[in-house]
């Protein structure tokens, strides 16, 4: 994100509520724990800046909303991607590396690394500064909210018979060229964390389904026949088309296309299981490789 | 901080061995550097299973005390270059971000990063530790002090100067210079010399930041700090730092202080001399010492007898020889304390001494004492044998 010194400035100025749904940090947590060594990869999520306080649901909390409260912003992740392995995300100076696999329709709202630290509380390295940095160069100006760049640090670290893996981690935002430490909420499922389900906005666009074209005979080119099909399993376009038409009382015909459905989940789940055996002989195999090229045999 | 506790064997069972390619880049910096940096505290691993250990602290030498920087490699991923964790205080101190701002980086041995060359380590504390003091420079040179301003501004040129910030808690923040004097090599004074890292005497002055202008600012704390196996041939501590005059400035101290050193220096360079003189003479009357300091001259010992008692005279022959008389120490060949360790006297240096006698006759008249001295010494053998017994 474009944001200069002066911007910064203001942004932290300002108050900013970080979050984390808990899915989101136990996710992160495991990829940190399970990699090899270090480990870094990038956070998304969203920002946002309400525009008004929610309404008081109680008639107890009205000190809470006396004064006009500050527009605040909020920045809640919630999820990451990553590559399991250390500095994949910079070379040694530094600087950011886009990874090739990155999916480029979301835009990283900042980045996490892990690593085996000893000194609490838990620093920003040299490298993972500048590399703050340079993403925040880097990346496209964050919409609609401008907001700073987060960094999460996460030091695991495991009891000598490891049986026991704790995460010590710490939430970081880039205001100017500091990363000043900031807390970090961890948002769970409960009545405490109403508001967070009030400021609730669905981000996931729906799929979309292809509209057959009503005045042509065929009903769609091949391809879109073909893409309908393989989401129906054997449930054809036609058949959806009558179902769409037809008014009510198609129990049976909606039982059809839910068995189908299914049947595409089943062998979905079949095929997922199967690359990820493949996946962990490949990494069985980079072990050893890497083994070998750093000398440990 | 704990002195090196690091050996090329691990530390104890526990602790995993390092990284190989790690192992070596570490020893090569701390055996083959001219500079004097410490590897302290215990390794530790940033994998997973914990097989090798690829983490360490190094105590960098900076203005005349350490910096301690963790190295973070990746034992399981070695091409990955290492990172660095700086001092909680030198969150200011980014060097990667500079590089990214002056477009210096491809100049950096991060850059070219061969995980086999066993030199990637030193140029890398090498190359830390210069950024580090230019750093060091410009946060004093932010200070808001007309007198420390005109203190950098006429000193800062000299080669090898340091300076750092200070910050204190209960104290305002000062700014302390390591000023290195007299550009000699101390190696070509001491024939034979022994020593591994180049010797240096620095000045050590610590001025107070003050944001008011007092009339007459307050004398800076100085003192002199020389490397530590100098002290064997010259001591700072022996030196009598000239006088501070209200209103002076380093840049007029500095010469004066570095003309007294010099002749200070010369001296004890000379005193070498007269001390081997000194031991060499002892030979004709005591015998060919059993043990002498051949390259300082600093300490010899011989062997004695007097009728059957049997002792050797232990001579440590101070820096300012022969203006101050060795010291002598007796130690009986025959007798031992309850602990079985050889009883010994009292450090003896009040026998008739003058600097003006030459070595023959220092070593005749030490002998003449000695020859009753050695009475003495044998009853309180004799004393403390049949109290133990």
């Amino acid at each position: 994100m474009a944001v200069g010194d002066s911007a910064a400035a203001a942004a932290g100025a300002e108050e900013v509520k970080l979050s984390i749904s808990g899915a989101a940090l136990a996710a992160l947590l495991h990829r940190c724990g399970a990699a090899a060594g270090d480990c870094d990869g990038l956070l998304f999520g969203r920002a946002s800046r309400p525009p008004a306080p929610a309404p008081a649901l109680s008639d107890y909390d009205d000190d809470h909303h006396n004064g006009p409260a500050a527009p605040c912003l909020s920045i809640s992740v919630s999820g990451h991607s990553s590559l399991s392995s250390p500095s994949s995300l910079s070379d040694p100076l530094g600087c950011f590396r886009p990874m090739t696999a990155a999916s480029s329709t979301q835009t990283p709202i900042g980045f996490f690394s892990s690593s085996r630290r000893r000194h609490a509380p838990l620093r920003p390295s040299m490298r993972e500064l500048a590399l703050a940095r340079s993403l925040s160069k880097t990346l496209p100006p964050p919409a609609p909210v401008a907001h700073p760049l987060l960094f999460v640090l996460v030091s695991p670290s495991a009891s000598p018979d490891l049986s026991t893996h704790s995460f010590d981690y710490r939430a970081f935002l880039l205001l100017g060229s500091r990363l000043v430490p900031a807390s970090l909420a961890v948002v769970n499922v409960g009545p405490g964390f109403r508001d967070q389900y009030h400021s609730f906005v669905p981000e996931s666009p729906f799929p979309s389904l292809p509209t057959p074209a009503h005045e042509s005979a065929g009903g769609g080119s091949i391809g879109e026949h073909k893409a309908v099909d393989s989401m129906v399993e054997g449930f054809g376009l036609g058949r959806l088309q009558g179902l769409v038409g037809a008014a009510a009382g198609q129990a049976a015909e909606m039982d059809a296309m839910y068995a189908g459905m299914l049947r595409r989940l089943e062998t979905l789940a079949r095929e997922v299981e199967k690359s990820n055996h493949r996946v962990l002989e490949q990494e069985k195999r980079n072990l050893m490789l890497r083994y070998r090229s750093a000398g440990l045999e | 901080m704990a002195p090196s506790t690091y050996s090329a064997a691990p530390a104890s069972s526990s602790a995993a061995p390092l990284a190989p390619l790690v192992d070596a880049q570490l020893n090569f910096l701390l055996s083959d550097s001219t500079l004097p940096v410490k590897q302290v505290g215990q390794i530790w691993s940033g994998c997973r299973n914990r097989r090798y250990a690829d983490r360490f602290t190094l105590a960098i030498p900076f203005c005349l005390d350490y910096v301690y920087w963790d190295f973070m490699y990746n034992a399981m991923y070695p091409k990955v270059a290492p990172d660095v964790l700086f001092g909680p205080d030198d969150e200011g101190f980014q060097p990667l971000v500079d590089y990214d701002d002056t477009g210096n980086g491809d100049k950096s041995c991060l850059a070219q990063w061969d995980f086999r060359d066993p030199r990637g380590l030193m140029c890398l504390v090498k190359e830390l530790r210069l950024l580090y003091i230019e750093y060091q420079k410009k946060r004093v040179a932010e200070v808001d002090d007309a007198r420390l301003k005109f203190e950098l501004s006429t000193v800062l040129a000299k080669e090898g100067i340091e300076v750092c910030m200070v910050s204190l808690t209960d104290r305002p923040d000062e700014v302390k210079f390591a000023v290195p004097l007299l550009d000699l090599d101390f190696t070509k004074l001491v024939p034979g010399c022994p020593w591994k890292f180049p010797q240096k005497i620095h000045l050590q002055a610590i001025f107070p930041v003050s944001r008011s202008y007092p009339s007459v600012p307050p004398a800076p704390r100085l003192k002199l700090i020389s490397t530590p196996d100098l002290k064997s041939f010259f001591s700072v501590d022996g030196f009598k730092l000239p006088t501070w005059i209200d209103g002076m400035c380093m840049a007029e101290y500095i010469p004066r202080l570095e003309e007294n050193l010099q002749i200070q220096v010369v001296e004890a360079s000379a005193s070498i001399g007269s001390r081997r003189r000194f031991i060499e003479a002892l030979a004709p009357t005591f015998g060919r010492p059993l043990e002498a300091d051949a390259i300082f001259c600093r300490k010899a010992t011989v062997l004695s007898i007097s009728g059957i008692f049997t002792f050797l005279v232990h001579f440590a022959i101070p820096l300012q020889f022969p203006k101050q008389q060795p010291i002598l120490t007796l130690q009986s060949s025959q007798h031992c304390n309850s602990q079985g360790i050889p009883i010994t006297s009292h450090p003896i240096n009040d026998y008739p001494w003058s600097p003006r006698w030459d070595p023959t006759e220092m070593v005749e008249r030490i002998y003449d004492f000695l020859v009753d001295e050695c009475q003495n010494f044998k009853k309180l053998c004799s004393d403390g044998c049949s109290q133990t017994r």
